[in-house]
């Protein structure tokens, strides 16, 4: 090209414009191409990005704005509210929400809106985020047609990720305190929650209850609801448990709920439950059964259970007086897998706590309250009518063996209280129990009794029978004895038996037999023999008893004043007839206390006695004539003692004050009386021999009581011959050395006042008595 | 094609592309500011709108000037020349034109400068945060457009007539 030019136009080649054809198009062109299309996409992907607009009222709306406040369906932003407005009435806060698209399935009918705010409660603390971030929409989609408009509700659902699989509704006669959010257990494991409570229309409560969709195949159309209590406190034997179910049961209660029995399909949404008042009533479905007891103390609708061997198998639905006021029904229901347990002939007792001899039954009862134990009956139908009893004595299983029992009729002028049931004692072991008491034909108290079939050889026609003491005390000579027959026996009393002397034939069904007052007075099997006192005081019918040795030998059946003198009819135990032979000395031992010493100690507990020194031979008889344990004494005394009369005008030496020789005792004062002539006090002063050899003539005697002192230069001096001296007065003797002739027994001696002081220097060579 | 053409084509190119930007940029959101878990996304009308309801109506002029009206102003002012070229009407004010619209494009950025400051300076953790939204690129994009297409036409092509490309 260049040549070509070079040729035309030589000089100068200025270069020419090319003109390509078509219109070239600048590559800047590409910039608003770009940027259209950006913008287009940008306005496309936004648009795109948008669902459907929706518009959702609530009652009040706090904190929503337009613009600002998120659709938040699981935590994620679904939507945006675009305006807020009030409907045309004015009583609806109408939310106007762009969905986003991927939110556009929200838009169905069912779906829960609520604005999320936050909640901060002892039992829940929700929407913490709220107080950040400003309240938010909340969403939970539903499952139907799509729809423009909703309602909002006004509280956060129970479960706000999905709808409940169930919705339920239980009926209750009082709903105490459960109360929305209170948590519904299986097992252990929540599984829903109370959503509502509310009145019917009939103005009964209920509870509207969720449960998650997860576990919607644990409630079938047989389960049982029923509360449960936040806090449980179970005391048994095993010690005290507290069960706590959380914190948040504590403070909303809970509700539990399980299948007994055969699970049966599964529940449908809306369906209708009972709530049960507790586990024990809930598992108790079976048809009611009515036991009707004579007693119906302690029984508790809705709380006492039915046990059998321990186990609850079902419960006191109610228990009311039945119209002859002389009996309680109780309508039981049982667990349905124990209904083979009210068969014909089962045995329902209801157990209080007992204390028996056998041991303690039914303690537990102290804390749960009593319960009803059932013994089923044999195989067969089950019946719906039963007659229950109440615990006996020596616990239920006793009761089936009264047809065996031997019965027998007591009898006593005054029976001992013992209630019905008290027990039999044959040698502390439970022979039988109290039946009853009752008045036989002549007015008299008879008392009736069973004996259990293998003690009913020990009943002989000769038995005796006689209360055990609750508490019995026996006390002798280093003997303190306390004895408890039982606790039984403390709540009770009881009756013991035992055949003495030699067994009779055993005694026929319904014999009557005697009651003693007492163990000792069943014993005195022997003939009455009687002892005539002339003091009997101390002396008890039934009580005192006659001893040998220190030994029981019999007891004192009666005492009565006669002829100025007492009486006391004495039975022996058997084998003591040889004590009542002519010349046995029955003396009454009191306590007597001296500064000689104590004797008689033990009578201070166990009261006096009567001690018996038979003699060893002679015939036997049945009257005596005892003594008093003084007179007795003083009689041996002076039988063997030498007696002399100490004259004084006015003494304060009293009976029984020591008389010494020297410093010895050698004697005592037996007597103190009145002169006959009544000028001057006579002691019968008795020497204890050998030592009445001393007693001479020329004998002198003064008072040695009371207490001597001497101020000297150097010291004072009291000097007492003793301290039973000081106390009782004393006689003290000398006889001068040039000896006089002895004395008779009875030889008068004047009393001096006091000694002189040569009295004291004699000292005598005595001859002793060879 | 000359180099004027291919000016001229690259103005006119740049003007159509920062019309075009110019809407996305007012529409968007240019920032979003979190605070106090308020989050509020801002475009460069609304920012105007809320600097005026807080009071600060000097600041709120100035964002105002900057960042809509000199844009605008600018757009509109490349585009009537752009019209006009060729003709011989008003050429003189023409060219005094084109020198303010010149000195007014170096102030046209003070807007993403100060968006990028916030976003830059206001990051206080879960308390406060700025972030530069898609709205913030439109807008620079709308400013660089403008700027390079007030660039591209020199004043002497006001004084040109006809049109350059099919001359």
């Amino acid at each position: 090209m260049n040549d070509t030019n070079k040729t035309e136009n030589t000089p100068l080649d200025h270069g020419e414009v090319v003109q390509r054809p078509g219109v070239r198009i600048a590559w800047a062109w590409l910039f608003p191409i770009l940027a259209a299309a950006a913008t287009v996409w940008l306005f496309w992907s936004n648009w795109k990005a948008n669902g459907p607009e929706i518009e959702v009222s609530f009652e009040s709306a706090p904190g929503i704005q337009a613009g600002k406040t998120p659709l938040i369906y699981r935590g994620v932003t679904a939507g945006q509210v675009t305006a807020v407005r009030l409907d045309h009435k004015l009583d609806q806060v109408v939310v106007v929400v762009r969905l986003k698209a991927f939110a556009a399935d929200l838009a169905k009918a069912g779906t829960t809106f609520w604005i999320d705010q936050p909640v901060v409660g002892l039992a829940e603390t929700t929407g913490l985020d709220a107080l950040i971030q400003g309240n938010s929409l909340q969403a939970r989609m539903g499952a139907g047609p799509r729809v423009r408009k909703f309602t909002g509700v006004n509280h956060v659902p129970l479960t706000p990720l999905e709808s409940p699989a169930l919705t339920l509704k239980l009926r209750a006669d009082n709903i105490p305190f459960l109360d929305r959010g209170s948590p519904i257990f299986y097992r252990g494991i929540q599984v829903g929650a109370v959503e509502d409570k509310a009145l019917d229309d009939l103005g009964n409560p209920y509870l509207r209850v969720v449960i998650d969709h997860k576990f919607a195949g644990t409630v079938k159309k047989n389960s049982r609801f029923w509360p449960v209590p936040a806090t449980s406190l179970k005391v048994g034997p095993g010690g005290v448990r507290i069960d706590l179910l959380g914190l948040k049961a504590i403070l909303l209660g809970g509700l539990e709920f399980d299948v007994f029995g055969i699970p049966g399909e599964a529940a449908t949404d809306e369906m209708e439950f009972e709530l049960s008042t507790d586990r024990t009533a809930a598992r108790s479905t079976g048809q009611p059964v009515r036991i009707t007891f004579r007693n119906g103390l302690g029984i508790q609708a809705g709380q006492t259970e039915v046990r059998r061997l321990g186990v609850p198998v079902g419960y006191v639905e109610s228990a009311h007086l039945n119209t002859d006021t002389q009996s309680v029904e109780t309508v039981v229901r049982f667990q349905p897998k124990f209904e083979h347990l009210h068969t014909k002939g089962a045995v329902f007792t209801l157990i209080r706590p007992q204390l028996s001899l056998e041991g303690v039954s039914g303690l537990e009862t102290l804390v749960t309250g009593v319960y009803i134990d059932c013994e089923p009956g044999p195989a067969g139908e089950p019946i719906t009518q039963f007659a229950g009893r109440t615990q006996g004595p020596d616990g239920w299983r006793t009761v089936e063996s009264d047809a065996d029992s031997l019965p027998l009729t007591l009898s006593a002028a005054r029976l001992p209280a013992l209630s019905e049931g008290a027990p039999i004692l044959y040698r502390g072991l439970v022979a039988g129990h109290v039946k009853g008491t009752s008045l036989d034909a002549e007015n008299q108290p008879v008392m009736h009794v069973l004996i259990r079939k293998e003690f009913a050889g020990m009943v002989r026609e000769n038995a005796r029978f006689w209360p055990v003491p609750a508490t019995s005390i026996e006390a002798g000579p280093g003997v303190l004895k306390l004895d408890m027959a039982g606790l039984q026996t403390l709540m009770q009393g009881a009756l013991a038996f035992e055949v003495f002397g030699p067994p009779a034939p055993i005694a026929q069904p319904d014999a009557l037999l005697p009651i003693f007052p007492s163990e000792a007075a069943a014993r005195a099997v022997s003939p009455p023999i009687r002892i005539t006192f002339d003091n009997g005081q101390g002396l008890l019918a039934g009580q005192t008893q006659v001893r040998h040795l220190g030994v029981p030998v019999g007891l004192v059946e009666s005492v009565e004043p006669k002829n100025g003198r007492v009486e006391a009819v004495v039975r022996f135990n058997e084998g003591a007839d040889a004590l009542r032979r002519e010349g046995s000395v029955f003396s009454v031992v009191r306590l007597k206390v001296s500064l000689d010493g104590v004797t008689g100690l033990e009578t201070a507990l166990s009261g006096v006695y009567i001690e018996c020194v038979p003699s060893e031979s002679g015939k036997l008889t049945d009257h005596f004539v005892g003594v008093g344990i003084e007179e007795e004494m003083f009689s041996e005394e002076e039988e063997r003692g030498f007696e002399v009369v100490v004259t004084t005008p006015r003494t304060t030496i009293v009976e029984g004050a020591p008389v010494s020789y020297r410093g010895l005792v050698v004697g005592k004062v037996g007597h103190k009386a009145l002169s006959a002539d009544g000028r001057s006090l006579e002691l019968g002063v008795v020497i204890t021999p050998p030592y009445d050899r001393l007693l001479r003539e020329n004998t002198k005697f003064w008072d040695a009581g009371g207490m001597r002192v001497s101020i000297g230069f150097l010291a004072i001096r009291i000097q007492s011959t003793s301290l039973e001296a000081l106390a009782r007065g004393g006689l003290s003797f000398a006889t001068p050395d040039n000896l006089g002739p002895r004395v008779k027994r009875g030889h008068h001696y004047e009393l001096h006042r006091e000694s002189r002081r040569e009295w004291l220097r004699w000292a005598p060579a005595v001859p002793g008595v060879d | 094609m000359t180099s004027d053409a291919r000016r001229l084509q690259t103005a006119r190119a740049l003007v159509v592309t920062g019309l075009i930007l110019y809407v996305p940029a007012n529409v968007l959101p240019v920032m979003t500011m979190t605070v106090v878990g308020d989050v509020e996304p801002l475009t460069v009308l609304g920012g105007v709108q809320e600097l005026y309801d807080s009071g600060l109506w000097p600041i709120a002029a100035i964002v105002f000037l900057a960042s809509i009206v000199v844009p605008f102003v600018k757009l509109a002012c490349l585009s009537w020349l752009l019209m006009l070229q060729g003709s011989t009407v008003l050429q003189r004010r023409r060219g005094a034109l084109l020198r303010v619209v010149h000195q007014v494009g170096s102030w046209s950025m003070v807007d993403v400068f100060l968006l990028s400051i916030l976003v830059a300076v206001g990051q206080l953790g879960a308390m406060a945060s700025v972030r530069a939204e898609p709205g913030a690129l439109f807008f620079a994009a709308v400013l660089v457009s403008t700027l390079f297409a007030s660039e591209s036409y020199k004043p002497r092509l006001i004084w040109q007539t006809g049109d350059p490309s099919s001359a």
